[in-house]
């Protein structure tokens, strides 16, 4: 019960920050996005593991009883798999996006946009991979009997998919000043 | 105690060079916080439970060693809530780019939003990798006396 009204805080903390300032929500949301993080993510995660077995993880993760060892073993590299798969599809639906931006650079005014919606493929993957994916296997992980110095869903991530954000950022940032410079001359 | 001597000094340092850079308010925006220290702590405490993560994060500031017969317990909550604190500057970083290129019609505005949306990171990297990494390495020294004669190993990065 505590888990739910904790996730249910922290989801609605993430729409208020959405929806804070003059932003509206519907900007946030975006079909090939979706469709490229989640369908793809989770088609590849079947591919590995079968249907079942990823669907049953999931509800491992949510649910708060012990169920035994191995099948929570099972559970947490399951879900590593996923988490994994919905990171790499993020990727390249960025750079499906990146490449959509770059090939229309002709008009200024709708690059700001086209990277937007490039960025919302990211922000998928971090929120569902990163902050509900990665404390459910370790937990998994934990209930296993695994070691905490071998937790597969620590380590700093998060920190790194912000510097590779930063770093695209201030290159297409580059890109936006320079094709402004080539409209006003 | 000397511990808190030490995390007062290194914070106070770096709030000290954000006063030699000039202004200091800048570098407050209360949404960003909301959006670092609550997501990430929110996520946490699904996966782990309010007590546990309190009971680590205690673990993790206590000075003498106990019978941390729970080390690592506190230590795998310690390690979800790094990961997700991170996580939550990546998504509130991430919000504020694309709220900032949602409105580029009026360039003087560009600069001070992607200011605003680096401060998530800056709040992330200060909590999970200045704060709560060290904690995770301390709690690992503590648990098992083997760790000192393995450096390479020490590192709780190992799973980056």
């Amino acid at each position: 019960m505590a888990q739910w009204i904790a996730l249910l805080v922290g989801v609605s903390c993430l729409v208020m920050g959405i929806s804070y300032g003059h932003s509206s929500f519907f900007a946030f949301i975006d079909v090939a996005s979706v469709l490229i993080v989640f369908v793809t993510g989770f088609c590849l995660a079947f591919a590995a593991h079968g249907f079942l077995p990823v669907l049953s993880a999931l509800v491992a993760g949510f649910s708060p009883t012990k169920v035994t060892d191995e099948d929570s073993g099972r559970d947490a590299l399951t879900l590593q798999t996923l988490r994994n798969t919905i990171c790499a599809a993020a990727v390249v639906g960025y750079i499906i996006g990146l490449v959509q931006m770059l090939s229309n650079m002709s008009e200024p005014t709708r690059i700001g946009p086209a990277l937007a919606v490039a960025l919302l493929t990211s922000l998928y993957a971090v929120i569902f991979a990163e902050l509900i994916l990665a404390p459910m296997v370790n937990r998994l992980h934990f209930r296993a009997g695994g070691s905490a110095w071998t937790a597969p869903g620590s380590g700093a991530r998060g920190a790194v998919i912000v510097l590779l954000a930063i770093l695209a950022h201030i290159g297409s940032m580059m890109l936006i000043l320079v094709a402004m410079g080539i409209q006003t001359n | 105690m000397s511990q808190w001597v030490f995390i007062a000094l290194g914070l106070s340092c770096i709030v000290g060079a954000v006063a030699l850079g000039g202004s200091t308010a800048i570098f407050f925006d209360l949404p960003s916080v909301f959006m670092v220290v609550v997501v990430g702590f929110a996520f946490s405490i699904a996966a782990h439970g309010v007590g546990h993560l309190f009971a680590a994060l205690a673990a993790g500031f206590r000075s003498v060693a106990q019978d941390d017969e729970d080390a690592e317990l506190y230590a795998i909550t310690l390690q979800t809530l790094r990961s997700s604190l991170c996580a939550a500057g990546a998504a509130g970083f991430l919000i504020g780019l694309v709220k900032m290129l949602q409105n580029m019609s009026d360039p003087s505005s560009i600069g001070p939003a992607m200011a605003v949306a680096c401060l998530t990171a800056l709040y992330a990297v200060v909590l999970a990798e200045l704060i709560v990494s060290p904690m995770i390495s301390r709690l690992r020294l503590r648990s098992d006396s083997d760790a000192a004669s393995q450096p390479l190993e020490a590192s709780p990065d190992v799973n980056a």
